[in-house]
């Protein structure tokens, strides 16, 4: 390990945090909120991060694998802790709560434990939006763009924070790379912002959805979620830029330098309509036929929103889905497994490895007819690298089993200490976590998590962080190996 | 700049790593995703796995605005046909290692569109056959057609450790310029009041018969070059005894029969060739390896090379090896081994070179580049341009950037290490040492 290097990283990350913390800050204090608290974690995160910044210089400029992984899992956890510190200091929550609510933003798992996020003031709803926005691309991306030279080997950071199978860059120089993808995303916020606005939603109320939105993250400002609007208009608008943010990036920038054809061309982004095509399908029919709601029309305006709000593992709330029959409500947990594309803000395995899993059963399943048969897996017009699809599988079955142990102990440790359902809250919030969506079964309606026990909290906290950093960095932190030199 | 380069084996690997500390941005197609993976780990650049003569593969890695593409496969072929499809294709400027000697004598390099043809095996060969010439030295480069630049270790016991450099001239009747030591590791571009200790790495500019003076009053057995073994019959083995067989009794080992014969039908007659196991022992004394002056390790097999060289320098003969892998490099340093070709650089600084004088900056434009003391000190060539700010100025009143000294002007082709009175001219050719990375521009390095 490089500790130095590791160190380093860890001091620019707090002090970018402590820079964002201005937005919030100024917004509570023009609102005459409690800005003190702001104030106070600034402060904190300078003090951490600017002895480490300045006087953490690396010798050595390299990084190893294990060190990438095992600094951005620390990255994470620091600026999860400095990031829970305005719930704490301004007498919201307490740390366990504060620390799961902040992590939940920064992972764009959108779980929430305040049952009324509106009593929280502006300035902190803002920063719970910021959280999304800023955890939905990654802090140490934005690090690896917009500071000069970080100096040394940064792919490997980046390749810990990049979800999906492959992370590509666009550019040859990571950095530049690193800034086209912010600009995209910044970009792309900001459209979705004024067209929330043209609906005649507020400034802050545009702001702070078109952030949750980018993040793929579902924080709302109110507990009533998105049907506080009660707007079609706004219900569309956000469908499709959740749609839009769980693609491939990568494709956004083949759009800009004039490949337009590759967005169509993508096969991820082919399955990944049809996917939502065919789910939104089988949940409307069954919304219909069990007539939840009077007409098809709504039926159908309510589960595509749904779908699209569950698939881009965004998890925001139309109506309280608890009620609803049982396919709609399986078909509703099982798109949380799938997620996105990779390289989008979007959580869950992927698109693209659930495909490769997908075609390695069939390749099974064809290879026991003809033992001796030559068979390929084939992504995007070419062979599949043998590693990639050998590291989906190990990824696949590391994923389920740090599931099922997360949905063990969470049966241990008694989620709804009233409820007769534990064994399914177990479950759906477990999978709702890990794949970064936020509501569960238990309580559709709001996502929310007040009731759970203080060690459920915890055990749910760490699933998020395994989740959006894709398992193995958080692995990592409990190898005494990755901590030698 | 924009520079493709394909094939990721031992140069493209170096050629990576050295683009992109120059601030390029490269791209590197190879067939192996895995060498791909690797390379991404360690430099920074853009990589795509597929076969670099496709031309979809090529324009997928941007070759339309590309400046420069660069094939080193393994395979002399794909990297002509490689240049080709890529020029067509729109690149600039094109670079093919080509390795097959007869491919080298026979390519008309402008018809098929290359703009460089590189060959770190007659590289290597020219580099030895300078070291051959003067085997004091661990590297040597001609500045011009007397000024030699040469690397230096300075031995246990040697007369000039303990000498400060402003009294070398008096001390050793000889004029020569220290413009770079390595002591420890640390690099410095020394002043008049530098004591010289032993284990000291220095680089001397001066004129052959200089240096000469310097060697036989310092003490330096100045006994003269005649027997050159070289053991293992690999390519560089052949374009060195094409150079060597002049002036030198040259004797090839190599066990592999075919080769030998290969050999034999191919150089010139006074080539002794020897079908013996050159890295046995015995074998070697039988073949009356101790009247050998010098031998050269320069088989395929690099751990081979490594032990036979520890052989031979256990017997006090001078030993020159040629190694690729760097790991290797400080380990044979550490058993006083300093005599090391490592062919794979020498063609990365070669490309570099070029690259560098692709965007030459003001004041006049890279001409060449010899690296020293691992590549840490750089000597650039400049050939003085029209827009040269310090045209006529003394050197003693030009101020230089720090750890930066000229080493040599040549004027109508006569070559001078300067000092303080010299002036620079217009089309002169000026060698700078400097330590600063990546320097293009005359202007910038004369302040």
């Amino acid at each position: 390990m490089n500790y130095k290097f590791t160190l380093r990283l860890l001091g620019i990350v707090s002090l970018c945090e402590g820079a964002l913390l201005l937005a919030p800050m100024i917004l509570s204090a023009v609102k005459g909120e409690d800005w003190l608290a702001f104030v106070n974690v600034i402060a904190i995160a300078v003090v951490v991060g600017l002895p480490l910044a300045l006087f953490c210089k690396p010798q050595k400029k390299t990084m190893r694998v294990t060190g990438g992984l095992v600094s951005c899992a620390l990255c994470w956890i620091v600026m999860s802790v400095i990031g829970c510190l305005p719930f704490v200091l301004s007498n919201n929550a307490g740390f366990i709560d504060a620390l799961f609510e902040t992590v939940s933003g920064f992972t764009t798992t959108g779980a929430t434990i305040f049952s009324n996020p509106e009593n929280l003031g502006m300035g902190l709803n803002l920063w719970r939006a910021m959280t999304h926005w800023v955890g939905g691309m990654g802090i140490l991306l934005f690090v690896i763009a917009f500071l000069p030279k970080t100096e040394g080997t940064t792919y490997q950071v980046f390749k810990a924070e990049t979800p999906g199978p492959k992370a590509g860059k666009l550019v040859s120089k990571l950095s530049i790379t690193a800034r086209i993808l912010y600009l995209i995303y910044f970009g792309m916020t900001v459209l979705c912002a004024v067209l929330l606005l043209c609906g005649g939603l507020p400034v802050y109320d545009s702001i702070v959805l078109s952030f949750a939105t980018a993040g793929t993250g579902g924080f709302t400002p109110t507990a009533l979620g998105i049907s506080a609007y009660n707007s079609l208009y706004v219900e569309v608008v956000l469908t499709a830029f959740m749609f839009l943010f769980s693609i491939n990036f990568t494709l956004y920038y083949f759009v800009l330098i004039g490949k337009v054809k590759e967005l169509f061309r993508s096969e991820e982004v082919r399955w990944f309509f049809s996917i939502i095509l065919l789910v939104t399908t089988g949940v409307t029919l069954s919304l219909w036929i069990d007539k939840v709601y009077p007409t098809f029309g709504e039926c159908l305006r309510i589960s595509v929103f749904q779908v699209v709000s569950n698939i881009s593992t965004t998890g925001y709330v139309l109506r309280d889905t608890s009620q609803w029959p049982a396919l709609a409500q399986t078909l509703l947990l099982a798109v949380m497994f799938c997620g996105g594309c990779a390289g989008s803000t979007a959580g869950g395995l992927k698109v693209s490895r659930v495909v490769i899993l997908a075609k390695s059963g069939a390749r099974e399943l064809r290879m026991s007819l003809n033992p001796n048969r030559v068979l390929d897996i084939k992504l995007e017009g070419r062979t599949a690298d043998k590693n990639v699809v050998h590291g989906v599988l190990r990824y696949f079955v590391v994923y389920l089993m740090f599931m099922a142990l997360s949905v063990v102990l969470l049966t241990i440790f008694n989620p709804t200490s009233t409820s007769q359902t534990t064994f399914v809250d177990a479950i759906s919030s477990t999978v709702s976590c890990i794949n970064n969506v936020g509501p569960a079964a238990f309580d559709y309606a709001s996502g929310n998590f007040t009731s759970f026990s203080p060690v459920a909290k915890v055990i749910l906290t760490v699933d998020m962080l395994a989740g959006r950093l894709e398992i193995l960095p958080i692995l990592m932190l409990f190898n005494p190996r990755s901590w030698q030199r | 700049m924009k520079i493709i380069v394909i094939g990721g084996g031992k140069v493209g690997t170096v050629l990576c790593e050295q683009l992109v500390k120059e601030g390029h941005n490269v791209v590197l197609v190879d067939q192996n995703a895995e060498v791909v993976e690797t390379v991404l780990n360690t430099a920074d650049v853009n990589a795509i796995v597929g076969n670099g003569v496709s031309g979809e593969i090529l324009a997928e890695a941007g070759v339309k605005d590309a400046e420069l593409a660069i094939a080193c496969t393994p395979s002399d072929e794909q990297n002509i046909l490689c240049c080709m499809i890529a020029k067509k294709l729109g690149v600039k400027q094109t670079i093919a290692r080509v390795r097959n000697p007869e491919y080298f004598n026979l390519f008309i390099s402008q018809d098929l569109g290359l703009n460089l043809l590189v060959n770190p095996e007659y590289q290597a060969s020219e580099e030895i056959a300078q070291i051959v010439d003067f085997p004091y030295a661990n590297k040597v480069a001609s500045l011009g057609d007397d000024v030699k630049l040469i690397e230096y270790t300075i031995p246990v016991g040697s007369k000039i450790s303990g000498v400060m450099l402003k009294d070398i001239a008096g001390k050793f009747n000889s004029r020569v310029l220290v413009s770079t030591v390595e002591r420890n590791g640390t690099i410095y571009v020394p002043k008049g009041d530098f004591v010289l200790q032993q284990g000291d790495k220095c680089c001397i500019t001066a004129d052959e018969d200089e240096l000469y003076k310097l060697f036989r009053n310092a003490g330096v057995s100045a006994g003269k070059t005649r027997n050159v073994f070289l053991l293992g019959g690999s390519t560089v083995a052949f374009y060195l005894a094409n150079k060597l067989a002049k002036h030198y009794n040259v004797t090839i080992i190599e066990k592999d029969t075919e080769i030998c014969q290969r050999l034999a039908d191919s150089l010139k007659a006074g080539v002794k060739i020897i079908n013996a196991n050159g890295f046995n022992q015995r074998s070697l004394k039988n073949e009356n390896l101790d009247i050998a002056d010098v031998v050269v390790a320069l088989s395929d097999d690099e751990e081979n090379n490594i032990l036979i060289s520890m052989f031979v320098h256990s017997l006090g003969q001078k030993v020159i090896i040629k190694v690729d892998k760097s790991e290797y490099i400080p380990m044979l340093e550490n058993v006083g081994i300093n005599r090391i070709v490592s062919p794979k650089h020498l063609t990365a600084n070669e490309i570099t070179r070029f690259v560098r004088s692709m965007k030459s900056g003001r004041g006049g434009s890279v001409c060449s580049i010899y690296s020293m003391l691992k590549n840490e000190a750089e000597f650039v060539e400049f050939e003085v341009g029209k827009d040269f700010r310090k045209e006529g100025v003394m050197l003693k009143d030009i101020k230089l950037q720090p750890d930066t000294i000229i080493v040599s002007i040549t004027h109508n082709e006569k070559t001078v290490v300067p000092n303080g009175l010299n002036t620079i001219k217009k089309g002169d050719h000026v060698v700078v040492a400097t330590l600063i990375k990546g320097v293009t521009s005359l202007n910038v390095v004369l302040g």
